[in-house]
């Protein structure tokens, strides 16, 4: 589902964010993406989401190469994908059940579907009492569940995780993971990063670590 | 199971429909809850641009206004052939007869010197004075009126009339017509000239507007366009918000337009008054507000003009935003 061959990034002139990175992740499977802080995590995540193009190697997504893709393409190629952003980037001008239809109204399901949906997606994460709140009323653990809800309000294909349990507590975090193998468990593609080592070892699922911008394990 | 993308996209026609009304239907409610969320800038905006489409309108409505008074003038506009003094009666009456045959499309009349005489001590008090004169000081005259009103068609009529070598005199007092007709079209061009600058106004201010409300939404469009929103999603509320200004401004200006020229009717009068000579004419100006199509035409063409602006305006500004 996600084909990675010798992928790099380089953000300007400088170091490379990425040198040279392999790897593939099927579909179902559900991959952890560790390393300390700095390592390429989050560029790893962002070229899949075609946030940014790698400017070295070969990006499949979906069977699709991501360069070359049209714009609206590009909107498509994001829409099978649910991200859970590490500083959550939901909008605050707007209801919690409003920020997770998002996705539903971009993809212009119809307004009954989409409540639906909604309030399906915050009650998987627990917060289906919050529906109508403004996010700026959350607490960051919250606000990081809200996040989640959305990604995965739209059925995707790939889900990418960026600290998803940054802000959890430890119960919490173990909550949200066992959703996200639920959605691994019916063929949904996940690739989570973190460097919560102790929570990771506990799920033990296939694990790649990154470092400075190298792959050093395949898990 | 899995579902993403676009949930209709392989149905029909009548699904079609329901995903544009859906479409639409979400942008102009995210529009509606902009509006609400800054009503302020919202009213003011219209304001300045009905306050901009009102100079034009109310130009068009006078023009529009002269222009009837004028038809109705134009109407009455008759020309006066004098014969000489020493043209035999039936002369003259057999000359306005083929006048009758030389000028299409008017009424002629035939004035003989005694039924002036006539006509004119029916109205005058002078009546012992004209009883006593030795002959009759009138002369004949033949009196035409065109059906086809104009400055253009009366002045062909004069010169058939002067061409005449048993007329003395032609007379057809239109300088006030043709001065009159003068004013309209400079007013003319003047209000296409003044719709023109309002109308390039109207496109900068409504695009400098929805260009900042973009700019204070860079967050939200940047994330909307991580989470897979096409630019034309993006697009769409701010382009529903930019018609809205400028059907409300144009509403406005038909309010202000209907006012103002409620007002005008007077001194219209008073301006007409010193165009027409003692003739009793009839001089009382009802002026006629816009039409309910003209109304419309102005508030459709502010919402397309609004529309236009936000639309460009916003393709150009986001097209800049990267994800
Ligand atoms: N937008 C950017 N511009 C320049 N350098 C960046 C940018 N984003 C990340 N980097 C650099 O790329 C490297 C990898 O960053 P990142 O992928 O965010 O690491 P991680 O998520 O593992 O902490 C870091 O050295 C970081 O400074
Ligand atoms: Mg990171």
């Amino acid at each position: 589902m996600i084909k990675f061959e010798n992928v790099s990034m380089r953000y300007g002139p400088g170091l490379e964010a990425l040198s040279k990175v392999s790897f593939e992740i099927n579909r179902g499977e559900l991959v952890f993406l560790t390393g300390h802080s700095g390592a390429g995590k989050s560029t790893v995540l962002r070229l899949v989401l075609a946030l940014e193009t790698c400017s070295g190697g070969s990006l499949m997504v979906a069977g699709k190469r991501i360069k070359g893709l049209s714009k609206s393409e590009l909107a498509l190629h994001r829409r099978q994908i649910g991200a859970v952003f590490q500083d959550h980037q939901l909008l605050f001008d707007r209801s919690v059940g409003d920020n997770v239809a998002l996705p539903l109204q971009i993809a212009e399901f119809p307004h009954r579907e989409i409540k639906r949906r909604v309030r399906a997606a915050l009650d998987k994460v627990g917060l289906l009492h919050k529906e109508t709140y403004s996010p700026a009323h959350l607490s960051g653990g919250e606000q990081q569940r809200v996040g989640i809800a959305r990604a995965v309000v739209n059925r995707p294909r790939i889900i990418l995780a960026d600290e998803p349990t940054g802000n959890l507590d430890p119960e919490l975090s173990v909550d949200v993971l066992t959703v996200f193998e639920q959605f691994s468990a019916v063929g949904v593609s996940i690739l989570i990063a973190s460097h919560d080592g102790v929570l990771l070892s506990q799920f033990g699922h296939r694990t790649l670590t990154l470092d400075q911008g190298r792959l050093s394990s395949h898990g | 199971m899995v579902n993403a993308g676009r949930p209709h996209a392989k149905q029909g026609s009548r699904r079609l429909v329901s995903l544009l009304a859906e479409r639409h239907g979400q942008a102009i409610r995210q529009t509606v809850v902009r509006i609400r969320n800054g009503p302020l800038t919202a009213g003011l905006m219209s304001l300045v641009i009905g306050v901009a489409i009102t100079l034009p309108a109310l130009l068009v409505l006078i023009s529009a206004n002269l222009q009837t008074q004028l038809g109705k003038v134009e109407d009455m506009a008759e020309i006066t052939a004098y014969f000489f003094a020493n043209v035999p009666d039936n002369r003259a009456f057999e000359i306005s007869e083929r006048l009758q045959t030389q000028i299409a499309r008017a009424e002629i009349n035939y004035v003989s010197a005694a039924s002036a005489l006539a006509q004119l001590s029916e109205v005058t008090t002078l009546q012992p004075v004209l009883g006593s004169l030795e002959s009759n000081p009138l002369p004949a005259a033949v009196i035409v009126r065109p059906e086809e009103p104009g400055v253009a068609t009366a002045r062909e009529i004069e010169q058939t009339l002067v061409s005449l070598p048993e007329v003395e005199l032609v007379q057809l007092d239109f300088l006030w017509l043709q001065r009159l007709e003068a004013w309209l079209d400079l007013l003319d061009t003047l209000s296409s000239a003044l719709s023109l600058i309002v109308v390039s106004g109207l496109l900068l201010i409504i695009g400098n507007t929805v260009g900042s409300s973009v700019q204070s939404r860079r967050e939200e469009i940047r994330i909307i366009k991580q989470i897979g929103g096409t630019d034309a999603y993006v697009r769409r509320p701010f382009v529903y918000f930019g018609g809205f200004l400028g059907a409300a401004g144009g509403t406005l200006a038909c309010l202000f337009t209907a006012a103002i020229g409620h007002q005008l009717a007077t001194a219209v009068n008073a301006l007409a008054l010193h165009y027409q000579p003692a003739q009793p004419v009839q001089t009382v100006f009802a002026v006629a507000g816009l039409s309910v199509g003209q109304n419309l035409a102005i508030i459709l063409l502010g919402a397309s003009i609004g529309g236009l602006a936000a639309f460009f305006s916003v393709s150009r500004k986001i097209a800049t935003f990267n994800p």
